[in-house]
């Protein structure tokens, strides 16, 4: 339930694999061979960079012997990391820590998650068939939402639990007197083999 | 569990002087207000008393008793919130009683839920 | 029920069954930032008019074009051609595949509900173990996206009642409505184990 652009995390990666790809394609034929074709582009290209690279002095009477370009280059690379790096931390996010908020005159009220969590946990705890409970508050589509994942014993069925954390809900809704939208997430414990598949003896 | 205060009308004679009262025997009788009326314990409640435009304005964090959650859960019309409502009118009102000062606003976070294992609230 | 956009939950639900591609995308971007930083760092050394730490990007042309023509350091140009274009192609894979994550949806008036498939396999081994009288090591169950697949070994010379397992497997699998919906096979396998 966290807010990353899941989008955005494809687009990333489809437009850096095919920029890779495009790079060792063209490495590849340059370097086989064969590559004649695209090798004939490499001199003419090497010396316009070079000219481009003479036209452009920083000082114009040539005394440094600088160019701009690789300046220009260098302030791309700046701002393109300052994109990569804002842009790292920006995963993971959106929980919250209210699950109720009503303002008023009289003083606004705030309803915690914490509320949530343990009127919830209390609930589902003492069951044989779970072996853990966790309650956390997330906002999903502007709204606070619930995730409740919960641990089952080995072997339990998840009907019944499903039943009981659909009932739970429903008091809670009574309870907040609002209605909050719950994700519940069934786990089981890991089995001592680890493995990508659900193999389970 | 002591009760808080006695009515001030049981006095009788006025006497002139300034009662001062400082913020934090304000909180206390505050906490001890929202202990009372929700039946928790005073160590899960915090009061802060700020000014407001010269009035007192109340930050209460505490729990809510609640019943074990179920479809057939029994909770006083309104929830959590009319719970609420309701200590923000009652802490305004004791205040007044107690300690003669005006509140202005109650802002209250639910910290916490306490829930009771017979299935109902008080 | 009022107040929850029943769109929420199918939106909701579709994340948690997918892979996010946070991990990938994070790795992706921290490996730009050095190679991006670097390529900086060589354009401001070329700027100056110093000289480059490993290669500026001045000369990069020039120094393709002498590396392939001289056919000394061609192989290395071809090496690194192959693993860009391997890692284009992995990248582009996980932008594109859906990865999904081995989880089942139910269905429910009031809750989303996920569950992982592990949960799912280990309540049908609890079912068929119980059902055809077998120890935890004779039964083996996993579950794909659509198929709920028990493996039965059977105790040498003691018969498995395939029939109980089936029908105690498919009776576990319609008291929850799976999304997608599941259908168990159980199979016994051929050869049996001695002391079970």
């Amino acid at each position: 339930m966290t807010s990353s652009n899941r989008f955005a995390n494809r687009l990333l990666l489809f437009v850096v694999g095919l920029v890779a790809l495009a790079v060792g394609a063209f490495l590849v034929i340059v370097a086989l061979p064969g590559g004649g074709v695209l090798r004939d582009l490499l001199s003419p290209a090497s010396s316009a960079l070079d000219d481009a690279v003479a036209a452009t002095p920083i000082d114009p009477s040539g005394a440094t012997g600088g160019s701009w370009l690789p300046v220009a280059l260098a302030l791309l690379c700046l701002l393109l990391v300052i994109v990569f790096v804002v842009a790292i931390p920006a995963h993971g996010h959106g929980r919250t820590d209210s699950v109720v908020v009503q303002d008023d005159p009289a003083g606004s009220i705030a309803v915690s998650s914490s509320f949530a969590d343990t009127a919830i946990t209390d609930a589902l705890r003492d069951r044989r068939d779970v072996a853990s409970v966790g309650v956390s508050a997330w906002t999903v589509a502007g709204r606070p939402a619930l995730k409740v994942r919960v641990r089952l014993t080995a072997g339990s069925s998840p009907a019944p639990v499903v039943a009981a954390a659909s009932d739970v809900a429903r008091g809670l809704d009574r309870v907040l007197g609002e209605t909050v939208p719950v994700l519940v997430e069934i786990t089981g414990a890991s089995a001592v083999r680890k493995g990508a598949d659900s193999r389970v003896a | 569990m002591t009760t808080v205060g006695t009515d001030l009308a049981e006095t009788g004679r006025v006497v002139a002087g300034h009662v001062g009262i400082p913020a934090k025997v304000l909180q206390k009788v505050a906490v001890a207000v929202v202990a009372e009326t929700l039946h928790v314990r005073r160590a899960d409640v915090r009061v802060l008393a700020e000014d407001d435009a010269g009035q007192l304005a109340l930050r209460v964090s505490t729990p809510v008793r609640v019943p074990m959650l179920s479809e057939a859960v029994t909770m006083p019309e309104g929830g959590v919130l009319a719970v609420v409502r309701d200590l923000q009118s009652t802490l305004t009102r004791r205040l007044s009683e107690l300690a003669g000062r005006t509140v202005s606003r109650v802002d209250v976070t639910v910290s916490g839920s306490r829930t009771d294992r017979t299935g109902s609230t008080s | 029920m009022s107040g929850i956009d029943p769109g929420l939950h199918r939106r909701v639900l579709r994340r948690e069954q997918h892979s996010s591609r946070s991990g990938s995308a994070i790795v992706v971007l921290v490996l730009l930032t050095l190679v991006v930083g670097y390529v900086g760092v060589e354009a401001v050394y070329a700027a100056l008019g110093r000289r480059a730490l490993l290669f500026s990007p001045v000369d990069v042309l020039a120094t393709l074009t002498s590396s392939v023509d001289g056919g000394g350091t061609s192989g290395l140009v071809l090496g690194a051609g192959v693993v860009a274009a391997v890692v284009g192609l992995v990248l582009i894979g996980l932008a594109v595949t859906p990865g999904r994550r081995g989880r089942h949806t139910v269905d429910d008036d009031r809750v989303a509900v996920v569950v992982d498939d592990r949960v799912i396999a280990s309540s049908l081994a609890r079912a068929a173990r119980v059902s055809g009288r077998l120890s935890d090591q004779q039964v083996s169950a996993w579950v794909s996206r659509r198929r709920a697949q028990i493996d039965l070994t059977p105790a040498s010379g003691l018969a498995v009642d395939e029939q109980s397992v089936e029908a105690a497997t498919r009776s576990e699998l319609e008291s929850v409505a799976y999304r997608p919906e599941l259908t168990a096979r159980v199979r016994t396998t051929d050869t049996g184990r001695v002391g079970a």
